[in-house]
């Protein structure tokens, strides 16, 4: 054990916790101890002000716990994180951090979900952007080595020894000189005299001895979620509870002028009819009962939306002119030698629906002094705010549980779901279990915003000297930020009006003379918002599939004209490294087997890396990917093979995107409504996928999102590369020959 | 009201992609118009579940999926579409995958019925025994939100049970309609490969 740490970079970011920040609660045999956000507020506020800087963070108070440590008699260890586990695995890896900074023993270990009840506030369990890892590496860190040191001095104390003779691993604590002497945590807990002292100098372990941070220790969660035992929103059970569901517009932004209860009064098993203002649900004994008299109601719809997909097409276009542009990014003077560009291309991607496999789902038991809520959400504060401003109550007496999230791809914030379950439940006082259908999650609620791009280029021998990419999207944060506060969050998006979302992925990170990036914000008559990696998907499309169109106009191989524009940074050092590495694994310059080319893309999210190279195949018009081959920095990385899954998944999530799906609209709806016409990718389209992971720095950086970025260009480059043909939409055509 | 049973007892589910045994085919007709009887037919029914006989009051039209999750809390089978295309809902009747979304309880009497809860074994210390597809899709490390993972998991064990060493191929064709959002394909299909393994030792 360290008794004495070397500075590194880490040491100097380190803050020290104020003692009241701590809340030990500590009864016979068991040590609780909550540690205060105040500060985990300064990590936590970077992921909460990137999605809402309009909505002002509520105070924090010290007793409100970011993370809660349970020490039982029987040297079992709980740890309740405040995030939630969508599928990406923050639980195993928040559970490596923390485990490994206590010297706790993995296998009496368990990582529980946090939840409002206990005192967390409903932002810090916000579960977005890449930034779970990163933004509690240091913080859960330093809460398990003060708690590690208090338990040291504790057993030094036993065993008459200084603090410096005691080694602490495995849950116990042992003497260096007798290891006879030997205590486990649960023990120095049980046996505990009197009020706990917290240590006052908690050094952080040195990253060479660590024994799980790095490691790919299997997932927490994995044998509940093999059995069928792990619980969902969707699962969500209460005694005594009913089911709800409730009326849809036919058109978007239509509100509801009048409802009647028509057919559904008489139907058996209907418990209640709710018609409030803009409302209209159903309760009933059984979900089919429920979805059916839903149906039935009478309903008057008035206004909303009324185009369809070539009226949107048309919409979501680049201005020829500028003037309401924003400029995101800007170096030299790009506008005079772009207006002689030697090429200039259009690019466009589709609006795409999350298609999570869960739909959305909630159980809400509203009583005059509290609510219970139980969700399937990635961000149970917007549960509580919608709830209590609909119910006209106060948020301290909603209480909101966040369940196992059956994916969430930025859709399940679980406020929609969970506010018709909370209004169900208030009209009947009993508790309203609603799910929505395939139909309804398609439907009703946001999408992947469509995008158009325009990018101009001007070569200057054999090097790029000038580019502009002009980005016009949908909304993906603007449009949150009503939603949470109101008209401020409305005017304040208008005034704005620069989308950090919509231009994610959206700059150059080259070394080109003179470049621009310019931002056009479509206001789109339905609800765009988030979706995985943001804008990093549509961006990257067009950006790296042109950079390829320059590349080969350039007569240049695309990866070496890649390396010839990496700039002279820490980031472009990285990238190099990263573009040097799949130079091997892919074996780039190696001939390639008749009938298949590669083609490669690259981009940086969430401070990581990821360069990809796709290698294709067409047979009778049919495109197919045989082996995408990933490079990825991610910094220090705490679960390589659960980094690998998050990469697969996000490779494998793209290629869906570029084979099949497009949400398109008739007359104000979408015209999908289930996979019948939504198709996702399938087992036997998926390539094999071939992951290098670098850790090129000391600190974790986001994993969930940048596989996504470069996938659909490296196809395309690929596709190029066998064809010469460039396909510059997605989804691509059905037959890209 | 055990009549219910009585008409359907060894009825197969003829219309439940994706594993139509042929031979059953031309049975179609008749448990159909079986079915539509049923289908106005609310009653008392036994259900033969991992081993277990539940009793449930409902219509006989209501769809399997509801009956497991709503009724009988047994909330390992999932809901994907509601219409039979992504498999998430996919249990076992008489050893055949089926589409619980798209079966109504009627045509599920008198049949056993297995789902992801009934898949593993109780050791004769009462300690569980995962089945090999289960324990494969640990080792492989397979589930991320793991939604679609009972049903990848059902489907992969029938495969198996009749194909014991599948082609790359055949593990594909066989999960081809079981849709994984998170992506986790590549790792369902080294897990199908490797539970083939660990069949075939036990054997
Ligand atoms: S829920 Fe049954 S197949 Fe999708
Ligand atoms: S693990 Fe999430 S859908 Fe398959």
């Amino acid at each position: 054990m360290p008794s004495h740490i070397s500075p590194s970079s880490e040491q100097s970011e380190r803050k020290t916790f104020s003692r009241r920040t701590f809340l030990i609660a500590s009864s016979s045999g068991l040590l609780t101890i909550g540690i205060g956000s105040i500060l985990g507020w300064k990590y936590l506020q970077r992921s909460i002000s990137a999605l809402t800087e309009a909505y002002a963070p509520p105070e924090i108070l010290p007793d409100q716990p970011f993370v809660w440590f349970t020490i039982h008699a029987n040297n079992t260890i709980e740890l309740y994180v405040p995030k939630i586990e969508i599928g990406q695995g923050i639980h195993t890896a928040l559970g490596q951090i923390a485990a490994d900074e206590l010297e706790a023993d993995w296998s009496k270990f368990f990582v529980k979900q946090a939840d409002t009840t206990r005192g967390f506030h409903g932002l810090a369990l916000s579960t977005f952007g890449s930034w779970s890892v990163s933004s509690l590496y240091l913080p859960l860190r330093e809460a398990a080595a003060t708690i590690r040191e208090t338990l040291r001095i504790e057993a030094a104390q036993r065993f008459h020894a200084s603090s410096a003779d005691i080694v602490m691993k495995e849950s116990y604590a042992t003497l260096r000189t007798d290891s006879s002497q030997s205590i486990s945590y649960g023990d120095i807990v049980a046996g505990k005299q009197g009020t706990w002292e917290l240590a006052r100098e908690a050094p952080l372990k040195p990253a060479r001895d660590f024994t799980l941070i790095g490691k790919s220790v299997g997932r927490v969660d994995i044998y509940d979620k093999v059995t069928g035992r792990a619980i969902y929103g969707f699962d969500a059970r209460m005694p005594n509870m009913l089911y709800g569901a409730v009326a849809r517009p036919p058109r978007y932004g239509a509100v509801l002028k009048s409802a009647q209860a028509g057919k559904a009064a008489s139907m058996q098993g209907v418990v209640k009819i709710v018609i409030e203002q803009g409302f209209a649900g159903v309760v009933a004994e059984r979900r089919s009962i429920a979805r059916e008299a839903a149906k039935s109601l009478e309903c008057v719809w008035e206004g909303g939306m009324s185009e369809s997909q070539d009226a949107i097409d048309r919409l979501v276009t680049v201005p020829h002119n500028r003037a309401s542009a924003i400029i995101i990014q800007e170096r030299g003077n790009p506008q005079e030698h772009c207006s002689i560009a030697d090429i200039s291309s259009e690019y466009r991607t589709a609006t795409a629906a999350h298609a999570h496999l869960e739909p959305q789902a909630a159980l809400a038991f509203v009583r005059s002094d509290a609510i219970d809520v139980v969700v399937s959400t990635q961000m149970p504060e917007a549960v509580r705010i919608m709830i209590a401003r609909a119910l006209g109550v106060d948020k301290s007496i909603i209480r909101v549980q966040p369940a196992y999230v059956g994916g969430g791809f930025g859709r399940k914030l679980g406020y929609d779901v969970g506010l018709e379950a909370a209004m169900l439940s208030r009209a009947v006082g009993r508790p309203v279990h609603v799910a929505w259908t395939r139909e309804e999650d398609m439907r009703y609620g946001y999408y992947r915003p469509p995008s158009h791009h325009r990018l101009r280029g001007k070569l200057d021998n054999g090097r790029i000297l000038a580019l502009e990419h002009d980005i016009a999207s949908g909304d993906v944060l603007l449009s949150i930020a009503p939603l949470l506060a109101g008209t401020f969050g409305e005017a304040f998006a208008d005034t704005f009006a620069i989308d950090p979302g919509a231009t994610t992925g959206g700059l150059f990170e080259y070394d080109i003379p003179h470049h621009a990036v310019f931002f056009h914000r479509i206001k789109l008559p339905f609800f765009t918002a988030l979706w995985r990696g943001l804008g990093l998907l549509p961006n990257t499309f067009a950006r790296e599939s042109f950079i390829d169109e320059l590349a080969h106009a350039a007569g240049k191989d695309p990866l070496i004209f890649r390396l010839e524009h990496i700039p002279n940074t820490e980031l472009g050092a990285r990238y190099k490294a990263a573009l040097e590495r799949m130079h091997i694994i892919s074996e780039w310059s190696k001939p390639l087997a008749p009938g298949r080319a590669k083609g490669i893309a690259m981009c940086v999210h969430s401070r990581t890396i990821a360069v990809e190279v796709a290698e294709v195949s067409v047979a009778e018009g049919r495109l197919r990917v045989h082996n995408v081959w990933a490079v990825v920095d991610a910094g220090t990385v705490i679960n390589p093979n659960g980094a690998a899954a998050q990469i697969q998944g996000a490779i494998i999530m793209g290629l869906s995107s570029v084979f099949h799906e497009a949400i398109t609209f008739r007359n104000g709806l979408a015209e999908s409504s289930n996979f019948d016409t939504y198709p996702l990718l399938t087992l036997p389209e998926a390539p094999n996928i071939h992951i290098d992971i670098l850790q090129g720095s000391e600190t974790p950086h986001g994993m969930g999102e940048v596989g996504i970025g470069p996938i659909a260009a490296a196809v395309g480059n690929a596709l190029f590369a066998l064809i010469r043909k460039r396909v510059r939409e997605l989804p691509f055509p059905l037959n890209p020959c | 009201m055990r009549l219910c049973g009585i008409f359907f007892v060894n009825t197969p589910c003829i219309f439940l992609a994706p594993y139509q045994n042929p031979m059953y085919v031309a049975a179609a007709s008749a448990i159909l118009a079986m079915l539509l009887f049923a289908m106005f037919w609310s009653c008392t029914m036994d259900l033969h579940i991992n081993g277990r006989t539940y009793t449930v009051h409902c219509d006989s039209s209501e769809m399997l999926v509801w009956i497991l999750r709503d009724d009988l809390g047994l909330t390992g089978t999932k809901m994907g579409c509601g219409a039979g295309i992504c498999g998430s809902c996919t249990i076992h009747i008489n050893g055949v995958p089926v589409r619980s979304c798209v079966t109504p309880v009627g045509a599920a009497l008198g049949q056993i019925i297995t789902t992801i809860e009934g898949l593993a074994q109780l050791g004769e210390d009462g300690t569980e025994i995962l089945h090999p597809v289960q324990q494969a899709f640990i080792d492989e490390q397979v589930p991320q939100c793991a939604w679609c993972i009972s049903g990848q998991i059902m489907t992969a064990a029938a495969l198996l049970r009749d194909n014991p060493s599948p082609t790359d191929d055949e593990i594909d064709n066989a999960l081809a309609s079981n849709y994984c959002r998170c992506g986790c394909y590549v790792r369902i299909r080294s897990a199908v490969r490797r539970a083939a393994e660990y069949m075939r030792a036990h054997v």
